[in-house]
């Protein structure tokens, strides 16, 4: 119901001219300060990206990195042959994987950023609602029957554990969703339920598998970022990104919700179908992460934190600034996970609370202000 | 002599009992395990041991086994016991005289409730090849099957000479071992099946890492180029068959372009038991067919 | 009853009824409004008062939509709610609500900007953003003046005390724009300065631009001091809905509270005032 002419509350403009930026708007997100943090953000991703690309099991100079590059552009075969080893692992391995360890710890923080907000909790992370461990059980179903290729040459691996993700996803739905209700309370008993129930399923599995194989499963449930091959690459980005942009759509939203549902009700939010959105966004990527990449800690909760005691609570920049720092913090831990050792490689994951942690115990310490409330 | 069962336990600390000192064995862990008599029940916790004990003629001391003891036929018949996680009560039952396990899934507490109840345990833990040979002997000792014990080492060193001597003069290959494929774990120094493939002419391209299976990076292999890979592949303990196609991407690779990707039954190649020889003849057939291709070889 | 001119009326509202619970357990939970059939009237002040568990807070809720009813209607300027969504209803309607969860460290600033939320579009994916222009920084400033929590603007929500926040929140429902404005207990966590410049606050923009305002309290001197007319509730159905004098009364307001009231008049006023009897044995009636 709009009504045309002055509103009740006005009571005339006697400050027309209204400054520029006044004092008391510091705290407010305009379009310039979101750029430039964004950009300021991106920069700092490419260099890490770049710097990542000189270390691994050989370090390559600069120039070489270069030249190789150029030469894969151009599609040259004659020069890349001349490569030799180098650009192959280059072209092959490295950059691929420097890719999706981009991509994954992206995903990761902003689900987290965006759960946070859903949960009303500071504390929430990717794997809190069960889907996570539903992706692992489907991983290691298919570890003890031994499913190894299927389709295209595709390992089954990630597609048991996605089925195994999508199978959690609709249980914590069904057991959630109440009368077109989904309150969150039950969503996060739901996913407490469901982790322990596919934790103590693969603590089975794992005990029935011969050792050996077990072994190989362990390992690949701490966190594994295998080099895809570009086409396979391509599908993760897509669809990771795609994910990524819904959850950012819905940043404003998020802010009201975390002054509690009813308030974000009263002030126009349609509550249950930004639960609805953010809950599947966020349960089809966490499924697809672990699914490729087996679960990673530390970055889901802790980035997004880290995020918000120095940029704010606003979710139009937490979510894609999340997104670039938690991107830009797995390739940094995966390229030490992957040269401290060499040949050797260390699970990324210990690599990532190791790091992460002191860093974060300095946050903590050094700004007080803006932690939580 | 009425030997006890009591007295049958471990020894603290009596080394002037001279006439004993041939009964007590050392075990792997440094523990003295005093065994009177020749144990009539013997309980196996490892697949390894359980092939041990029959190939020294003791099968029929054997009295219980893991769920994997698959080798030979006969021992799948006897009593299962658990493996990783062995079930404490059905091994109380079975009476044993002696306990023989493995040191990588003994767990503490239930060495220690062993040694509480006065079952003696021995531990093995076969690092290299050599150790592996010893412990024939040694259980061949305990069980007074020293004789056949001896015999069976006999052999193996003679095949394994024999192995030796045709690839002395054949330059080894950089061979992959690939335990599992993401992520990529292989064999490392630390572990007696790296030491076999260097027996059997090839060169282990993860040589120079740490942990006995490191798990590495594909960059490292693309940089060592393999010329041989090896799947160690079973039902229970080895990668499926299909596992081999995910690596057909990596064809710049030279064991990709060259079709050298095998498998290798893996039972016998990571059970450190009499076996081993029979493995390290099939990895030396894998690695070097031109050499081994005249002969049959057994 | 049904005035002639439905356009003066902002709420029109029919057989309402509401509880708590769903369906399944509905049998069991007692209705919270058991059939309320009032106006209210474009323009006025309207008291909401009733003992605990009469409904008031589950009224306002309802006339914000953020709850719906079960059974019966509401009508909003004259069209069904229940045919509006949320953000229609949003423009029009700003609710107070009795207390906020604080789970992030949103400056004040922040939180009032909120209420800009309804008249931003939000159409596509980048509907999600939307900055705010130089016209909603004013309102909010306005609204932040009128509330005095100007200068507590860039400070988090979290850290200020309740009755700040609480006028913080009101900014927020002002900075709405909106034709209705609800308020629960508004003045509950308020002192008495402040309680004083909230009451001429709301007469003021009723005055001068109409603001339909409905507030809910346990305070009745208050009601009967800001308010046009007083709708008493007990057990979720209408007791007496008229002006102060008619609600205020002994024989109105006994047997709804259970216990005995002395009522007399404001000396300033001459409003309607409730006192408490002083608690000893009856002789010390006058």
């Amino acid at each position: 119901m709009s009504q045309s002419g002055t509103s009740p509350t006005d009571l005339g403009s006697c400050s027309s001219a209204a400054p520029a930026r006044v004092s008391w708007q510091t705290s407010v997100l305009t379009s310039g300060r979101w750029l430039v943090i964004i950009l300021g953000l991106g920069c700092v991703s490419l260099l890490v990206l770049i710097v990542s690309l000189r270390f691994g099991a050989e370090t390559v100079g600069f120039s070489e990195i270069v030249r190789i590059l150029l030469l894969a552009v151009q599609d040259e075969r004659a020069g890349l042959e001349s490569a030799g080893a180098v650009g192959v692992i280059m072209l092959q391995v490295r950059l691929p994987r420097i890719f999706l360890a981009f991509l994954v710890g992206g995903c990761l923080a902003t689900v987290g950023a965006g759960l946070q907000a859903l949960l009303r909790n500071p504390l929430a992370d990717p794997y809190v609602l069960g889907i996570s461990s539903g992706a692992a059980f489907g991983a290691a179903v298919a570890m003890l029957l031994g499913i190894g290729t299927s389709l295209f040459a595709v390992s089954a691996l990630p597609l048991c554990a996605f089925l195994g993700g999508l199978l959690s996803i609709l249980v914590v739905y069904r057991i959630t969703i109440s009368y077109g209700y989904l309150p969150v309370h039950t969503l996060l008993l739901a996913g407490v339920i469901l982790n322990a129930i596919f934790s103590a399923l693969i603590m089975f599995i794992t005990s029935m598998m011969d050792p050996n194989r077990s072994f190989g499963m362990m390992t690949w449930l701490m966190g594994t970022l295998t080099a895809p091959d570009y086409p396979a690459l391509g599908v993760l980005a897509l669809y990771f990104l795609l994910g990524m942009l819904v959850l950012f759509s819905q940043a404003r939203s998020l802010n009201l919700l975390t002054l509690g549902e009813e308030a974000a009700r009263a002030l126009g939010v349609e509550v249950e179908t930004v639960k609805r959105t953010v809950f599947f966004s966020a349960a089809l990527l966490v499924g697809a992460i672990v699914s490729v990449s087996g679960m990673i800690g530390f970055i889901g909760m802790v980035v997004p934190h880290a995020v918000r005691m120095v940029h704010g609570p606003d979710h139009r920049l937490l979510l894609p600034a999340s997104a670039l720092a938690g991107g830009s913090f797995l390739v940094a831990a995966d390229t030490v996970a992957r040269t401290i050792l060499a040949p050797a490689e260390i699970p990324v994951g210990v690599v990532t609370a190791l790091a992460g942690g002191p860093f974060f115990i300095y946050l903590l310490v050094a700004r007080k202000g803006r932690l939580a409330v | 002599m009425a030997a006890k069962r009591r007295q049958q336990g471990i020894l603290t600390g009596m080394p002037f009992m001279a006439n004993l000192a041939s009964r007590t064995f050392v075990d792997d862990m440094g523990r003295k395990v005093y065994v009177a008599t020749p144990p009539a029940r013997v309980v196996s916790l490892a697949p390894s041991v359980t092939e041990m004990l029959f190939a020294i003629g003791a099968g029929e001391q054997v009295v219980g086994v893991t769920q994997f003891c698959d080798y030979p036929s006969e021992a799948q018949t006897r009593p299962k016991v658990g493996y990783a996680r062995p079930n404490l009560e059905s091994i109380i039952a079975l009476r044993p005289d002696l306990v023989v396990a493995s040191r990588e899934f003994i767990r503490a507490d239930l060495l220690g409730k062993f040694e509480q109840l006065k079952v003696p345990v021995f531990i093995l833990e076969a690092r290299t090849i050599e150790e592996v040979l010893s412990h024939i002997q040694t259980l061949g000792r305990m069980l007074d099957r020293g004789v056949t014990a001896n015999q069976v080492v006999a052999d193996m060193r003679r095949r394994i000479d024999e192995i030796k001597v045709r690839l002395r003069a054949v330059p080894p290959l950089r061979s992959l071992y690939v335990i599992n494929s993401q992520p990529l774990i292989t064999v490392g120094p630390g572990s007696f099946i790296h030491q076999l493939i260097e027996l059997a002419g090839g060169t282990n391209i993860a040589a120079r890492a740490t942990a006995p299976y490191p798990r590495l990076n594909m960059e490292a292999v693309i940089k060592e180029d393999p010329e041989v890979i090896v799947f160690p592949t079973g039902d229970a303990e080895g990668i499926p068959e299909s596992e081999r196609q995910l690596w057909q991407r990596w064809n710049m690779l030279s064991a990709v372009r060259q079709g050298r990707m095998h498998t290798v039954p893996s039972n016998l190649l990571n059970r450190p038991g009499p076996r081993i020889v029979q493995g390290l003849e099939q990895l030396a057939r894998i690695i070097h067919p031109d050499v081994f291709r005249a002969n049959g070889g057994s | 009853m049904r005035r002639e001119s439905e356009r003066d009326a902002a709420y029109q509202v029919d057989h309402l009824k509401f509880r708590y619970g769903n369906e399944r357990n509905g049998a069991a939970a007692p209705w919270v409004l058991n059939g309320l059939t009032f106006e209210i009237q474009a323009g006025e002040i309207l008291g909401v008062i009733g003992p605990n568990g009469s409904g008031k807070t589950s009224l306002l809720k309802l006339l914000a939509q953020v709850l719906r009813p079960h059974e019966g209607t509401i009508r909003l300027f004259g069209r069904e709610m229940r045919a509006m969504s949320q953000n229609v209803v949003a423009r029009s309607v700003a609710l107070v609500p009795q207390d906020t969860q604080v789970a992030f460290p949103f400056s004040i600033t922040e939180v009032v900007l909120m209420g800009r939320f309804p008249h931003h579009r939000h159409t596509g994916l980048l509907g999600g953003f939307g900055w705010d222009g130089p016209e909603d920084l004013r309102l909010a400033e306005q609204a932040m003046r009128e509330t005095d929590v100007l200068q507590l603007a860039d400070r988090s929500i979290g850290d200020v005390s309740g009755g700040e926040r609480q006028r913080a929140i009101i900014a927020r429902a002002l900075a709405q724009e909106p034709h209705i404005l609800l308020l629960d207990e508004p003045t509950a966590f308020l002192d008495l300065h402040h309680q004083l410049e909230i009451g001429v606050l709301l007469r003021r923009l009723n005055d001068e631009r109409r603001l339909t305002v409905v507030l809910s309290s346990h305070d009745l001197n208050l009601a009967s001091q800001c308010c046009d007319r007083l709708l008493l509730l007990d057990k979720g159905m209408v007791v007496r809905l008229g002006r102060p004098e008619e609600v205020i009364r002994p024989e109105v307001i006994e047997p709804v509270y259970h216990c005995r009231v002395l009522v007399d008049r404001h000396p300033e006023s001459g409003m309607p005032r409730v006192t408490l009897p002083s608690g000893k044995p009856a002789t010390s009636r006058q």
